[in-house]
């Protein structure tokens, strides 16, 4: 009996150890006939791209550029942060052609490394609005895809009555919000770098830097997510949260008692920005990506929520194309955070908000 | 064709476990490793079995090098056979799959292996049992079991860890007359490592007696028992009295040596004023009796008895030395307070040394 | 002791055996790290162009960086706290199950099994659904608002290290106990010692050894972990070493150079405390190792009922507020309306299983690696713990550094450290550039458990009688014979758990496959990701209800086949051998022989 029941185990053991390579044999193997069998019927276009991005809609962009062209689209999804890390960690032996994310300063620092490919116009460029063309860099490097306000003002609705809702940035000092505001950590939070940056901008940089610092004072919280902070908004913790608007909208649509103020002396850009690879293995293909997105074709399927979640909800930069109507998409004043001087300046940046307002 | 071990030296870390130990243990003899714990009998045993290095010296069988200083041939190639303490035997193998494993791993035939472990299991006694697992077998045999195991090899030499240890006293008694049998019926080297002097003496033809790496004393089980060379080869076969003194007078053959104001007569030429020490066996002290050869006439007071069946066992102070107490052991009933006349024949009385000198046969005088 | 000599003129195979095993572990972990950290002294290996200048401004600036020090300081104290509460749990948990037999001694084990098998991100995330204001339990109680702050704090952190560390410290006592020899008890109450007072005096002493190379692991684990405080805690509250690695990688360009030269600093401060552990073990030499085989069994006459009913309560709050959380979070419809009536739905069920949908793909991908990684892990775990422990040598000590440092190295960096080493430049020519293949994955997959594998192999190999492998040895085995036939089939039982640990841990490991998988491929982790980030919550919840589903079945069939074998195996009642089916985590891969 013994005896059998150590054969037994070993038969399993090895049947299974059999089944397991079988198993990925076959796999591999049908991976490659898929594969193989794909390429001899794109035979025309033998082209695939490969696609990093940290936009909620990727997926569904992905499909409808594959769909419309045969080109096969191999994406790669993750937050901005963990896709920038990749993208440097490979940099001597590149794997992608396309990068998709929030942030032109992020991109802007790829741009400084020469990683992406310059100079390079797409064909419907004219249908960029001003605020768009204000966006694409002098080299070409990247171009943007939508924007949306670094930060902007939410409160709760039903917990802050109309006539203390702040109207402008120096607000947010007042009595009402004391240890009643919250905003994100610029070091884990990708797009509150471009607020502070922004904001030392507007304001001059000593100026803006003992703005946080009275904010500090004043009890603001710093949080991690988006998520958190709206959470806390909707409970009641904060009266008011300063965060990507995008955010905002998603959460109002939701149903959510949510009002969203920009202020009037400005909201910071944060667009969504696109780049080819320099040594791109499928520039062409890469091109033509590009040219998807800044279609109205493309447009479509990024703002629809059903795609996207809470990035769908972003200001398009196309002539013609219309943003979510539960979004503010008038009276807006944009002012652009210049990416190549906040690229340069944002580890200081950073290194200045983690020392002086959050320890 | 004998195995030679010439200097053979090991240390683990600082420690020196084999000290330029040197013996030779000839075909078809079976030696006893004899010490206690940490005399490094077991550290011998591994390095005859191939499991340990050495780090000097040399062990060969005849003319073929085992183990030397940099080189150690796999035990697999030695051709020994090994039974352990704790029987060592796979659980996962029933018992003919034990036996027949090491013919397996030589491709024997399917026939000659059943034919092999047969023998071995009869020599064994153990016919019948080849289907049953250890777990379903008692003390006994499963050690019938793994010297069945060890035997069916025909090795060139048989290696013994201790295994009668962990069997209980009535079954260990049985066993040694059963290792006997088998091993002498073999006619294979054996080499026997104990810590009980009552399995040495009784298996073997020659035991070793090792203390700290070295050789104490090595002789045949009756020379060994009766001639301790010193004051631990004594000790360690069970001998409890052991005077000191300091030689004062020499008579002929005799010496005579004073103990703490007793005079003793002992076998042997010393040299006046000479320290020693003597050493009597409690079985050769005669209670109340007076032999004919020159011995000592000591007065005694009985402490304590203890009765052991045969005999009985006494401890006595001597009247003149009352801190001196022997051991003595008779067939008379004595009771405690008596006091008696204890006769130290100078024959029975032996002068011991103090250390060996490394492995050479201890001469007295 | 050396049971195996080094054979230098004869033989060449056995020692071609023992290089090649290190050769693997130097290629699959050493490699990936030294890749990563060199690049403290060289920060551009892999700039364009390459440059070998050494540098040591990465160096100044981290250690220049009073940020630092004081991070290190605030992990330290993280991870110390969070060994002492899983110590603590663990301790009770192990009595309580050492008091009972049968069923509930059977029940505790498989629940705290469980608990090691779930998923980190899943514990954090149950547990800010259920504490958070208006969460889960204050929707039930109608808890106030800041009800929680204390909970969303430093000692929250800990609290939760302490519910979900504790198995390591569990399984290290379990078989500490098993070792302790019970004269030694009895003497104690012989003497007048109460229950209480022998257990304080004389069994908890006894089993330092053990409780300390439980905590090692666990520390080293608290103390990398950035998953757990980043969802917890406030980061204005004090910032920890994790977060100063996660920190330089947000950095632009990313400062791949400062996260070598931390992760290095985790690596040391980790392997501190493990040597800490070796030498204080070294110092007292308790010797339960050496116990008597019959040992054991503490009170099984009179339980103590307060024990019992505390590790019970401990079991479920550690498996049923994450598991509770996740699975009513993805019944809801609306996530927003919580627990209210009519909120519920199997909607986000349907959704995510639908044939061919992402989640199914997904999912089938991640059952591929787990299984073909699980197989291979438990394998080599075998050879290798068999090395480790039955031939002492120089390269052992090299292959407990490397196996410790997987384990300290926060999941992120390891990650990172693949990218460089198998996207090299030098590989071109080779045609080896497995970075973007499902090759690389596995081998990170396999990198990151396969340290666990070897040191459970190394618990059930340390109590293997020495005498079983000198008997096979002087019989004429070799030593791959020895490994088969002896050796292989005695621990089956063992390799078992290691296999299924790694099959389900695979299943939702998140830092390796997010930078890792192959474009276009994305693992099942990778997708739960994807929907939680996307604020899919329900949908996200779901998915992970799913994978737990599989990851219980998986765990059920374990157990199962351990038993089974279990019972069939004829040497149970056998005193002179006791295999434990419990692994042990040695902290230190020695085996005192």
């Amino acid at each position: 009996m013994n005896r059998y029941s150590y054969q037994k185990l070993s038969a399993i053991l090895v049947s299974i150890a059999v089944i397991g390579s079988a198993l990925t044999g076959c796999g591999t193997s049908s991976k490659v006939s898929a594969n193989t069998s794909s390429t001899n019927a794109a035979a025309a276009s033998p082209k695939e791209l490969v696609f990093y991005s940290a936009q909620g809609y990727d997926d569904a962009v992905a499909k409808a550029f594959q769909a419309k062209t045969g080109i096969k689209v191999k994406l790669v999804d993750m937050s901005t942060g963990p896709l920038a890390a990749k993208i440097e960690a490979e940099k001597s032996n590149s794997h992608w052609d396309i990068a998709w994310f929030d942030g032109d300063a992020t991109m802007q620092a790829l741009d400084n490394q020469g990683l992406l490919l310059q100079g390079w116009t797409p064909n419907d460029t004219s249908n960029l609005t001003q605020l768009g063309q204000s966006l694409v860099p002098a080299d070409k490097a990247y171009y943007p895809t939508g924007v949306t306000a670094a930060a902007a003002i939410g409160v709760n609705s039903k917990l802050l009555p109309r006539s203390e809702y702040p109207k402008d940035w120096n607000d947010l000092l007042k009595p009402t919000f004391k240890n009643a505001l919250a905003m994100n950590n610029p070091s884990v939070s990708g797009p509150t770098f471009p607020y502070v940056a922004g904001l030392l901008n507007l304001m001059g940089d000593a100026q803006g830097k003992q703005f946080f610092t009275s904010l500090k004072g004043n009890g603001m919280k710093v949080g991690e997510t988006n998520d958190v902070e709206i959470k806390s908004l909707l409970n009641g913790q904060v009266k008011a949260v300063t965060i990507q608007d995008s955010a905002l909208v998603a959460a109002k649509a939701e149903g959510n008692p949510i009002d969203i103020i920009y202020p009037s002396s400005g909201v910071f850009t944060l667009p969504g920005v696109i780049a080819i690879n320099k040594k791109a293995p499928n520039a062409e293909a890469a091109k033509q990506f590009v040219e998807f997105v800044l279609s109205s074709e493309g447009q479509k399927v990024m703002l629809d929520p059903k795609n996207g979640g809470g990035d769908s909800y972003f200001d398009p930069v196309i002539t013609g194309v219309e943003g979510s109507s539960v979004r503010q998409n008038d009276g807006i004043n944009w002012l652009k955070v210049d990416p190549v001087k906040s690229s340069q300046n944002e580890n200081d940046i950073k290194k200045w908000f983690n020392d002086a307002i959050i320890h | 064709m004998n195995i030679v071990l010439e200097d053979v030296t090991k240390h683990y870390g600082n420690k020196l476990v084999l000290d330029k130990l040197s013996l030779t243990i000839p075909e078809g003899s079976c030696v006893a490793l004899l010490g206690p714990s940490g005399c490094g009998k077991t550290t011998l045993l591994n390095a005859l079995a191939g499991l340990t290095t050495i780090d000097g010296g040399i062990i060969r069988y005849d003319e073929l090098t085992w183990s030397s200083k940099g080189y150690t041939m796999v035990p697999e190639e030695r051709n020994i056979g090994m039974v352990f303490q704790d029987f060592a035997l796979w659980p996962h193998m029933n018992v003919f799959e034990n036996i027949a494993f090491s013919l397996r791993l030589k491709k024997c035939p399917l026939k000659k292996i059943r034919e092999q472990v047969a023998e071995v299991l009869d020599a064994v006694q153990m016919n019948g049992f080849e289907k049953r697992y250890p777990n379903q077998l008692s003390g006994g045999q499963r050690q019938r079991v793994a010297i069945a195991r060890a035997l069916v090899t025909h090795p060139s030499l048989m290696l013994m860890d201790e295994p009668l240890s962990s069997l209980d006293a009535q079954l260990r008694e049985k066993m040694r007359w059963e290792i006997m049998r088998i091993v002498r019926g073999a006619g294979i080297t054996t080499v026997y490592v104990t810590h009980d002097q009552a399995e040495a003496l009784s298996l073997a033809d020659q035991v070793i007696l090792l203390n700290q790496g070295r050789i104490e004393q090595a002789n045949s089980p009756t020379k060994l028992y009766r001639e301790p060379a010193t004051v631990f080869a004594a000790n360690f076969l069970g001998c409890s009295n052991i005077l000191h003194g300091r030689v004062i007078e020499r008579c002929g053959d005799y010496s005579l040596v004073n103990c703490q104001g007793l005079n003793i007569y002992t076998l042997g030429k010393l040299t006046l004023g000479q320290e020693a020490k003597v050493m009597i066996r409690s079985g050769d002290i005669l209670i109340n009796t007076q032999g004919q050869d020159p011995g000592a006439l000591l007065g005694a007071i009985v402490l304590q008895r203890s009765f052991q069946g045969v005999t009985w066992q006494y401890r006595a102070a001597l009247e003149k030395a009352p801190d001196i107490q022997l051991e003595v052991w008779s067939t008379q009933e004595i009771e405690v307070s008596d006091p008696i006349q204890l006769w130290l024949s100078a024959e029975r009385c032996r002068i011991l040394r103090e250390m060996s000198d490394n492995g050479k046969m201890a001469a007295i005088c | 002791m050396q049971l195996f000599t080094k054979i230098k003129s004869q033989k060449m195979k056995t020692s071609f055996c023992d290089i090649s095993g290190v050769a693997f572990l130097a290629i699959l972990i050493g490699y990936p790290l030294l890749a990563l950290l060199l690049q403290i002294v060289f920060p551009n290996l892999y700039s364009v162009p390459m440059s070998l200048v050494p540098s040591l401004t990465s160096l100044q600036g981290v250690f220049a960086d009073k940020e630092n020090l004081n991070a290190v300081l605030n992990s330290i104290f993280i991870g110390a706290a969070g060994t002492i509460a899983a110590s603590i749990l663990g301790t009770i948990i192990a009595f309580a199950a050492e008091e009972h037999s049968g069923f509930m001694h059977t029940l505790i084990d498989a629940l705290v099994w469980l608990i090691f098998f779930l998923p980190s991100y899943i514990v954090a995330e149950g547990w800010v659904m259920f504490m958070q204001d208006g969460g889960i339990l204050a929707q039930l109680l109608k808890l106030p608002n800041g009800w929680s702050s204390w909970f969303f704090s430093r000692w929250g952190v800990i609290l939760i290290m302490g519910f979900s560390y504790f198995p390591y410290v569990y399984f290290s006592l379990r078989q500490g106990i098993r070792n302790v020899n019970s004269d030694l008890i009895k003497a104690g109450r012989l003497s007048g010692g109460s229950r209480a007072q022998v257990f304080r005096k004389i069994v908890l002493p006894l089993l330092t050894p053990s409780l300390l190379a439980g905590a090692s692991i666990a520390f080293a684990e608290a103390f990398g972990d950035f998953g757990l405080p980043a969802a917890i805690m406030d980061q204005t509250q004090l910032s920890l070493l994790p977060y100063q690695i996660y920190v330089s990688l947000g950095q632009s360009p990313v400062n791949y150079p400062a996260a070598a030269c931390l992760s290095f600093l985790v690596i040391l401060i980790s392997a501190g405390a493990i040597l800490l552990q070796f030498f204080w073990m070294r110092k007292k030499d308790y010797s339960t190792v050496l116990a008597r085989k019959d040992s054991v069994i503490f009170a099984k006459t009179k339980k103590n009922p307060l024990l019992t009913l505390g590790s019970f309560f401990i079991l479920s709050v550690s498996l049923l507020v994450p598991l509770g959380s996740t699975i009513i979070a993805s019944l809801w419809k609306v996530w927003a309306n919580g627990l209210s009536l009519g909120n519920w739905t199997f909607a986000n069920y349907s959704k995510a299983l639908k044939i061919g949908s992402e989640g199914v793909n997904a999912l089938g991908r991640s059952l591929e690696y787990a299984f073909v990684v699980a197989v291979l892990t438990m394998i080599l775990g075998v050879i290798l713990a068999y090395q480790m422990s039955f031939k002492k040598s120089a390269l052992n000590s090299f292959l407990n550094i490397l196996t410790m440092s997987v384990i300290a190295v926060p999941g992120i960096v390891l990650a990172a450290a693949f990218v460089f080493a198998w996207n090299g430049v030098w590989l071109i020519p080779l045609n080896l550039v497995l970075y973007g293949t499902p090759i690389c994955l596995g081998l990170a997959f396999m990198a990151t458990y396969l340290p666990y594998s070897i040191r459970l192999q190394l618990g059930a190999m340390g109590q293997l009688p020495l005498n079983l492998i000198k008997a096979a040895r002087v019989q004429g085995a070799g030593e791959i014979i020895v490994l088969r036939k002896i050796i292989l089939p005695l621990v089956a039982g063992t390799a078992i758990s290691p296999f299924f640990m790694t099959f389900t841990k695979i299943i939702f490991e998140l830092p390796a496959s997010m930078l890792l998988y192959p474009p276009g491929s994305p693992t099942f982790s990778v997708t739960i990701q994807h929907y939680f980030s996307e604020s899919h919550w329900s949908k996200g919840s779901a998915l992970s209800v799913i994978g737990l589903i599989i990851l219980l079945a998986a765990y059920s069939l374990g157990r199962y086949l351990m038993e089974y074998f279990g019972k069939g195996k004829g040497y149970e009642e056998n005193s002179d051998l006791e295999l434990n089916q419990e692994p042990v985590l040695l902290a230190n891969g020695e085996v005192t022989i």
